[in-house]
């Protein structure tokens, strides 16, 4: 009997040592990756005449990102706790803090990515995409992971339709008379930032950029329970999990 | 009954992982594994960011210049000599076009000094007029120029090479930027016997 015990216990243990390494490895590995390849693609724009440029975020967009990472951090999609809490040790919290940087950077990219980049139509957008966030901040309820990030891949996504979709169709090069009046019109209206001369790839990378960025926040790592300080593995628990577990104590 | 120590540990299973001494050190591997996946976990990152801000610093315009680039950034990149050759060839019998096209074939993701020095100089000999210079021409000469000087150390330039007329790109640049400029002393006639360079 004392054998089958030991022989749970060890299984128990081990099971523990899996899963502190599969979490260190999405942690440490896959996750960071992952923004900083969304923050690298999301700049990358293939002009109309070939070749490529790559575009770093403009000012607004790093205060956007910080806005978005205070937002997601009240609705636990970035549990800093989880990431850069006292209870984890010196090595886990770099980590952690290595993965924060490359969610900010890669947010930054993806806000310049879907918006338009140039005049009058870049300021609106900036301006309406800082008010949004600010009523996310005000409104928006902690412990939320779903809510927020379902209704930011709703965002992102018709921002990425307007500028890929609609403002690409605008591009046209052999227009009928119509079709440059509205171009006329349009570039009159906006000051030139509706015309997006870019080839088509770039809206596909766009399309993959935001997913991976999407799939990204869905992925990172929540409030642990039950370890001890400085020490791996313990379970990873949902957001609303931690909330019920916290209030239970 | 002594069946737990000689299980084989599940996480040695995993792609990566290395079967351990049991017993004693067990649960000290254990302990290391994690912390030896952050750390290379973070050496990976850095240097992956690293290259992602050195991408977005040096902006290069095709897969070409992204991988030569790389290569220069090395220390592995090389122009390709039949090409030069070829181009060298073509330059001497102001053949301009199919020399700048030799150079491109040699010299792809332009990071090579000396060539670019060369595509300059045909634009410049090709832009060249007696009577009066082709603008355009003299203007992708500079831009030609200023490439070559971003790749050359210290910024200095010389080629040795007897049949050009202008070995440095600052006499190069000198003599582009004042085809450029355009005032009264175009119209006189001793400027027409001046030699291309």
């Amino acid at each position: 009997v004392s054998a089958d015990v030991g022989e749970i216990e060890v299984s128990g243990e081990t099971r523990e040592a899996v899963q502190a390494m599969r979490e260190a490895l999405r942690e440490a590995v896959l996750l960071p990756a992952l923004f900083v390849s969304v923050a690298g693609l999301g700049g990358l724009r293939t002009p109309l005449d070939g070749g490529l440029a790559f575009l770093a975020p403009p000012l607004v967009m790093l205060v956007a990102a910080l806005l978005f990472l205070a937002t997601a951090a009240r609705a636990l999609v970035v549990d800093l706790h989880a990431l850069v809490g006292p209870r984890r040790s010196g090595l886990e919290q770099v980590s952690g803090f290595v993965l924060l940087m490359a969610v900010f950077a890669a947010t930054a990219q993806v806000f310049a990515l879907v918006l338009p980049e140039r005049g009058l139509l870049h300021g609106l957008f900036s301006f309406f995409l800082l008010l949004l966030l600010l009523l996310w901040q005000s409104f928006t309820g902690r412990r939320e992971p779903q809510a927020l990030v379902g209704g930011w891949a709703v965002t992102l996504l018709a921002l990425l339709l307007f500028k890929f979709v609609a403002l690409a169709a605008l591009e046209d090069s052999s227009p009928g008379l119509v079709g440059r009046l509205a171009q006329a019109l349009f570039d009159g209206v906006a000051g030139g930032g509706l015309r997006q001369p870019y080839a088509p790839a770039t809206g596909y990378v766009a399309f993959a950029t935001v997913v991976a960025f999407l799939a990204g926040l869905i992925a990172l790592p929540r409030a642990r329970t039950g370890v001890p300080p400085g020490s791996e593995g313990g379970a990873l628990v949902t957001g609303a999990a931690a909330g019920a577990l916290d209030q239970s104590a | 009954m002594a069946r737990t120590g000689s299980r084989s540990d599940p996480a040695d299973a995993l792609p990566g992982a290395h079967p351990v001494a049991h017993a004693g050190s067990h649960g000290h591997n254990r302990a290391m594994r994690p912390r030896a996946i952050r750390v290379a976990g973070l050496a990976l990152t850095v240097v992956y960011a690293g290259f992602v801000v050195w991408v977005y610093a040096t902006q290069p315009r095709s897969v070409d210049d992204l991988q030569g680039g790389m290569a220069a950034a090395l220390g592995a990149y090389a122009v390709e000599k039949a090409d030069f050759a070829e181009g060298l060839r073509f330059f001497a019998n102001d053949q301009f076009i199919e020399a700048r096209l030799a150079f491109a074939r040699a010299d792809p993701a332009a990071r090579d000094a000396r060539t670019q020095f060369y595509v300059a100089y045909s634009y410049y000999r090709q832009g060249w007029g007696r009577l009066a210079h082709d603008d355009a021409l003299f203007r992708q000469a500079l831009a030609a120029l200023d490439r070559a000087v971003s790749l050359a150390p210290g910024g200095r330039l010389a080629v040795a090479d007897p049949t050009l007329g202008l070995q440095t790109a600052d006499e190069l640049r000198a003599e582009v930027e004042r085809g450029l400029t355009h005032d009264w002393s175009d119209a006189n006639p001793l400027g027409w016997l001046q030699p291309r360079k």
